[in-house]
């Protein structure tokens, strides 16, 4: 039979997304699936808080996702209006050819 | 009051830094009115001078800053370094007889350097910019007392007549700012070494510390013995003399650090001419007076024959090179060297008349070489060229340019009733009646005569006889008959024009004035001329004792 | 103040508007505004005379003075000396009232000879100016009453005289001239003036009156020979402005200027100023200083005498008469003989003046001719002038009855009365004075001759093509010679009648009975020391110290001289002036004989060669050919002096000039360079080893750069991993290590 799902279900869960996020950000190189790749983190983040805060019994996990939410949503619009300007500037969404960086 | 006059045209600098480059007649008028703000409470002070308080007074320490007047003290700078003390760096001015008058020619000489300075097409804002802060660094000098003060006002100065020269001069101009600049400094690089020995020699007594005011430097008393300066060290007090003596003098100019005189003057434009024989060679002068006699008046009594002996060699020897010259500027500057030389001797005589001559000499050259600067400037505006052989005859073309000229010659040379004689008269009494420098005035009366020579032959030359032949103007008659004078490409009136009146008329009202009854300017001056001859006679040295 | 006083100063100020009123406005003036200069100084002149009537005839007392001052410049308490001012004054006494009349009525007389003469002229009015600003300080000098002040008005004289002589400034001569005259007159002016310096070195002022009192207290404490010296000197500047020798050059040239302007200036008023200022300062002289004054004075008569005789030019002929004539002056002060002296500075002063103008009246009327050798026959055209002209003629030449000859001779007098007491050499003096006696006789009897005698011969003239001014006047040439207008001919008379004996003296043969000679008397000397002096130079064994010393107890035995020490009641009795004084009365005939010989000798000379024509100069001219061209080149001093002292002044300016650009300003320049070149050797050790350290540090620092700089590759996802491996280095280390 199955365990019943605990805390570690979640954080394993959460690892995971992690991971995937994590992967996505750094190996992907179109500029959009990177950030789909940042709002799985977040999410992964969100899954962790929301799981210490059902097992801590305390409503601040629960309200500090919420606020992550909001935040993720606010991101993602930041983040794509940089997007499209460095499309705009650089004609490409390739981050591999956005190097002026270095300079 | 006092740092109202010094720092009106830095009013004026920033007012017209914020002004745009083409605005050039609202740039002038700027540096008009602040010039003539200046004048105005120059005249106030003027007014309100108690001429008989001294200024410094002969061996006593204490409240002696209230004998001045006008009197400006705040701390300024004050740092403090541990083990070494504090620096104190005052902000100190005050006026007595001996700047009051530096400072009513100062306003005096930047009102007409203005005036003159109308013409000036090329970069009307840098120029007026520079020659503001230069009008106040040459006004700081005068009235600053404390040594530290007066050393920024005078590096202050250096930079903006470096540029003024070097950007609207003529066409050598280079050689001769870089000439000027590289001198100076020299000079004040000897000056700085100095004053960082007197700050660690002398404590003012009110605070106990270490000062650079140079009222207490005066006092021998707050000498501390055994510092470099001190009383018994009578070797590095020498040696200060002496290094104060060459920063100064290259200023005066004195033979023989005088060669970057004539270039700055045939370079320079002419309200830089101007001021610079009418201001600047003063504060080589003063500062002597103010500075080097004062804080070491026994090598200064020592010296006195040496000092009056350059002033001798700068007398006779100017006015001879003036004699050789062919251009009317260079004739003028030398005929400056000449004329400081008084100056050099006056004061060497350590005596009240001797004194009181060298200083109305300073006021009086200042008058009267500017006016002869801004004639040259008037021919030299029509003619383009300077050379005394290039015309003759330009008296009965020119007659209102002839008289002033004439009167400004005659000054010059000393004519009674016109003020260079009064101060060379004085000068000569002065050093006559010294024992050490009777005879020196016995040989200096010989440049009364070569004075008289250069000046009068220039004059026949120029203006006397006919038109030469290869004279640089032409002469046509009207349909009236009348013989009328052209000059090449000049478009404006023949003859002095609205703006020359201005700035001549002053000018030689006052040297007529002034011949006549000199007590306005030389009334002030004599009660601190005799505290400053008390204190240098009045000094026995250490070793004397 | 008193009425005096004030009416001096008014008179002193008059001449000074006037020039600066029309010096600025003379264009705009009707007639140019010669009335307003006339007018001021005809105001003058009623002024001085009612100064001299009150003074001269009011009091006829001989030691009249009175003075007022003020303060001109207060130097306060001056250290060592105490309170010191400088003060300007008025001094008015018989000297300074008869001076104030002769000034006023000749520049008046002149003024309105010059409304004729100088009619028509370019600049008419501004030569009234400037005729105003030379009274100004005419009056000046006579006023002052201290060196100061009289070295001002001076200076101020000589400035007119340089603007009048330069009046035709557009002629070079005249430009040349007018800056000769006042190049010259500075040489001596600055003797004058170091001679001032000593005297103010000793006593803090500048008044005569404080002077002599210190003098006589014996506060003058530099040696004997520096009031000698300072006495010389001032004498220098008389030297100048009375063209005495050597620096008598000046006044030849200086006839330049308009002919009035050389009556006026250039042989009554300026010229004289100097023996009035000798004659100011005459009680400080010493012994010695007296007879180098009587030296130059005496050869001065002699060589300008020895030149008027061959020059061709009328005025150049009356210039150097006047330096004679200036040299008796001078001579007379030399000698003792002050009263005569000044008698003859007056007397000259009108005659000359009217042989001046005489002599304007006649260039005026020759239509600018003033060569003598094309004149001639002018008698009958020009009677007034004639008339004028001889009176005046026999008044320089020392006729009796004529105003000339009661001074001249009683200057001649003084200086037999000199060598009778000096003794030796000094006899050359007295023989000097007479010999330019016979020449002045001469001169002026060939001048008359030539003038006004004979046959017209302005047609011999050749033609000069480069004369300019001829040329201008080519138009005239066919006009009859005629006599001048009334304004030309006043002045002249005037003058002739002041020439004449009756004014100073109703004894024609002794003026000494005159009112001039009871005003003015021979002050005593305030130098104390004069006895002890002879003493002194006899233990020295000066050859004429015994002589002096005897005649000194002669003249003490003698009634004569006791009263005329008696009519002087004062502190001093100066031996050696009573010795001269005595002397000279008994001279007094003697020299009447001896002038009279010469006088008649020289007239009948000229009136022999120029009129007879029984001699012809032109022969003997070439026969003695060095000796007249020496005369005729006026011994040559204008040579002389041009190739010594002005030539000599410019080589050194110009060796000066050359040594400042070459040598100082040289050296400055090669300071420039030197520490230019240690500079930029300096500049090479700093490249190679200062440098050198400093990019060395740099090439490694830039190194690692190069290495680290490939991390960076400006790629978000580098950073990102950078970024992991960093934290999970971190988490390695805190966890594990």
């Amino acid at each position: 039979m199955l365990p019943e799902i605990g805390l570690n279900h979640y954080l394993i869960i959460s690892a995971i997304l992690f991971s995937l996020g994590l992967f996505g950000v750094m190996t992907r190189k179109n500029a959009v699936v990177v950030l789909m790749g940042v709002e799985l983190i977040l999410n992964a983040a969100n899954i962790n808080l929301l799981a210490f805060g059902k097992y801590n019994g305390s409503m601040q996990g629960i309200m500090f996702s919420l606020f992550v939410i909001v935040l993720a949503a606010a991101e993602a619009a930041v983040a794509l209006a940089i997007i499209i300007n460095i499309y705009n500037t650089f004609k490409t969404v390739d981050l591999s050819e956005v190097d002026t960086m270095k300079e | 009051m006092l740092s109202l006059i010094v720092f009106l045209p830095i009013i004026a600098f920033f007012l017209i830094l914020f002004l745009p480059g083409a605005q050039k007649q609202a740039i002038r008028i700027i540096s008009l009115v602040a010039a003539f703000a200046q004048g105005v409470f120059s005249l106030i002070i003027w007014q309100g001078y108690d001429s008989t308080k001294p200024g410094i007074i002969a061996g006593e320490s204490g409240n002696v800053h209230e004998t001045f007047q006008f009197v400006e003290r705040f701390d300024w700078i004050n740092l403090e370094f541990g083990r070494f003390g504090t620096l104190n760096i005052e902000y100190f001015m005050g006026v007595d007889g001996l700047s009051i008058t530096m400072v009513l020619l100062t306003a005096l000489i930047s009102i007409i350097g203005v005036i003159s300075s109308w013409t000036i097409q090329k970069q009307v804002k840098g120029y007026f910019l520079l020659y503001n802060l230069l009008s106040t660094a040459m006004m700081g000098c005068f009235v600053a007392l404390d040594f530290f003060l007066f050393y920024v006002f005078w590096e202050v100065m250096l930079l903006p007549m470096y540029f003024l020269i070097g950007i609207w001069g003529g066409p050598n101009r280079e050689y001769a700012a870089i000439k000027f600049f590289l001198y100076t400094l020299f000079g004040s690089v000897f000056m700085l070494l100095v004053l960082i020995g007197l700050y660690f020699s002398v404590i003012d007594p009110a605070t106990g510390n270490h000062t650079f005011n140079m009222v207490a430097m005066v006092d021998q008393a707050n000498y501390i013995p055994g510092s470099i300066f001190g009383p018994e060290n009578s070797l590095w007090r020498l040696v200060a003399f002496v290094a104060l003596f060459v920063g100064f003098a290259i200023k005066v100019p004195m033979f023989p650090f005088h060669t970057w005189l004539p270039d700055a003057h045939v370079e320079a434009p002419t309200p830089i001419s101007v001021i610079l024989a009418g201001v600047l060679l003063k504060l080589g002068t003063y500062g002597m007076l103010r500075i080097n006699f004062p804080f070491f008046p026994e090598v200064f009594q020592d010296l006195a024959f040496v000092i009056g002996v350059f002033g001798a060699i700068n007398i006779i020897y100017g006015a001879l090179c003036a004699l050789a010259q062919l251009d009317l500027k260079k004739m003028v500057a030398y005929s400056s060297i000449s004329h400081m030389g008084y100056v050099l001797l006056g004061m060497a005589a350590i005596n009240t008349e001797g004194m009181t001559g060298a200083l109305y000499q300073m006021f009086n050259h200042g008058t009267i070489t500017a006016m002869l600067f801004l004639l040259v400037g008037v021919i030299y505006d029509r003619s383009h060229s300077r050379q005394i052989e290039k015309f003759g005859g330009l008296a009965s073309y020119m007659p209102a340019y002839t008289f002033v000229l004439t009167l400004a010659f005659f000054a010059s040379l000393g004519l009674p009733g016109l003020s260079g004689f009064i101060s060379e008269a004085f000068v000569f009494v002065g050093s006559f009646s010294s024992e050490v420098t009777r005879p020196l005035a016995i040989v200096s009366v010989l440049g009364i005569v070569f004075g008289a020579a250069y000046l009068l032959w220039s004059l026949q030359r120029m203006f006397l006889g006919k038109r030469r032949e290869d004279a640089l103007y032409e002469v046509h008659e009207d349909e009236h008959g009348n013989a009328k004078i052209h000059f090449h490409d000049w478009k404006g009136s023949n003859d002095l024009d609205l703006r020359e009146y201005l700035m001549l008329a002053p000018l030689a009202i006052i040297v007529v004035i002034l011949g006549v009854y000199p007590m306005p300017i030389l009334g002030l001056m004599t009660s601190s001329i005799n505290q400053l001859v008390e204190v240098v006679v009045s000094y026995t040295s250490f070793a004397m004792n | 103040m008193d009425t005096l006083i004030q009416f001096s100063i008014i008179a002193l100020l008059l001449p000074l508007v006037s020039f600066v009123f029309l010096i600025f406005t003379n264009k705009k003036l009707p007639r140019e505004g010669d009335f307003i200069a006339a007018g001021a100084v005809g105001v003058s002149l009623i002024l001085s005379l009612y100064i001299f009537f009150q003074v001269v005839v009011g009091e006829y007392n001989p030691d009249y003075s009175l003075t007022w001052n003020f303060t001109w410049i207060d130097f306060g308490d001056v250290p060592g000396v105490g309170p010191l001012q400088i003060k300007m004054g008025i001094l008015i006494d018989n000297l300074t009232a008869i001076m104030l009349v002769v000034v006023n009525l000749i520049s008046f007389l002149v003024h309105v000879f010059s409304m004729g003469y100088m009619a028509g002229d370019k600049y008419y009015g501004r030569f009234f100016a400037y005729l105003g600003i030379f009274t100004f300080s005419m009056l000046g000098i006579v006023l002052a009453d201290n060196l100061l002040a009289i070295y001002i008005f001076w200076e101020l004289v000589g400035l007119s005289s340089y603007l009048l002589i330069g009046f035709f400034f557009e002629k070079d001569s005249a430009a040349n001239a007018q800056k000769k005259a006042f190049m010259t007159n500075r040489i001596g002016d600055i003797g004058m003036w170091l001679g001032i310096l000593i005297l103010y070195s000793q006593f803090h002022t500048f008044g005569y009156e404080e002077i002599f009192q210190g003098i006589q207290d014996g506060r003058f404490t530099m040696s004997e020979g520096w009031l000698t010296a300072a006495g010389i000197l001032l004498f220098c500047g008389c030297i100048g402005k009375s063209a005495q020798f050597p620096l008598h050059v000046w006044l030849p040239d200086a006839m330049e200027g308009p002919t009035p302007v050389s009556a006026l200036i250039h042989a009554a008023t300026m010229v004289a100023a100097g023996v009035y200022f000798v004659a100011r300062i005459f009680v400080l002289l010493t012994v010695d200083a007296l007879h180098v004054i009587a030296i130059i004075g005496a050869f001065t008569a002699f060589m300008a005498a020895t030149i008027a005789i061959t020059q061709h030019d009328i005025k150049r002929v009356l210039a150097y008469s006047t330096v004679s004539q200036l040299g008796y002056m001078v001579m007379g002060l030399g000698v003792g003989a002050f009263a005569p002296a000044f008698f003859h500075l007056v007397t000259h002063a009108f005659f000359k003046a009217c042989l001046f103008l005489g002599s304007g009246a006649v260039i005026h009327a020759a239509h600018h001719e003033q060569d003598m050798r094309w004149m001639g026959g002018l008698r009958t055209k020009m009677p007034w002038t004639f008339a004028t002209f001889t009176i005046a003629m026999l008044a320089l030449a020392g006729l009796p009855l004529t105003s000339g000859f009661m001074s001249k001779d009683a200057i001649l007098a003084g200086a037999l009365g000199f060598a009778a007491v000096e003794g030796g050499l000094y006899y050359l003096i007295p023989a000097l004075g007479f010999t330019a006696a016979l020449m002045t006789a001469f001169y002026m009897g060939r001048q008359m001759w030539l003038v006004f005698f004979g046959e017209n011969r302005a047609h011999l003239k050749p033609e000069d093509p480069h004369d300019d001014h001829h040329h201008a006047h080519d138009d005239h040439h066919g006009h009859e010679v005629h006599e001048v207008s009334w304004e030309m001919r006043l002045p002249l008379v005037i003058l002739a009648a002041l020439s004449i004996f009756f004014v100073y003296s109703i004894n024609p043969l002794d003026g000494a009975k005159g009112w001039f000679l009871h005003v003015i008397k021979t002050p005593n000397t305030v130098v104390q020391s004069t006895g002890d002096y002879h003493n002194h130079t006899e233990d020295h064994a000066k050859a004429s110290g015994l002589f002096i010393k005897e005649a000194y107890a002669e003249s003490k035995s003698d009634t004569h001289t006791e009263s005329h020490d008696a009519e002087h009641a004062s502190v001093f009795s100066d031996p050696r002036q009573a010795a001269i004084d005595h002397a000279t009365h008994d001279a007094h005939y003697m020299a009447i004989a001896f002038s009279s010989i010469m006088l008649l000798f020289g007239f009948g000379l000229a009136y022999v060669v120029y009129f007879k024509g029984i001699i012809d100069p032109d022969k003997t001219a070439e026969k003695i050919k060095p000796l007249y061209l020496y005369s005729f080149n006026k011994w040559y001093w204008d040579e002389i002096y041009d190739a010594t002292i002005i030539r000599g002044s410019f080589m050194l300016s110009n060796m000066m000039a050359w040594f400042d650009k070459n040598i100082v300003d040289g050296m400055v320049n090669f300071v420039g360079s030197s520490s230019k070149w240690f500079a930029f050797k300096n500049g090479r050790f700093d490249q190679l080893v200062v440098d050198g350290a400093v990019n060395f540090t740099a090439f490694i620092i830039q190194f690692f750069g190069l290495v680290f700089r490939k991390i960076q590759t400006g790629h978000v996802q580098t950073y990102v991993a950078l970024a992991l491996v960093a934290i999970i280095g971190y988490f390695v280390y805190f966890f594990i290590g």
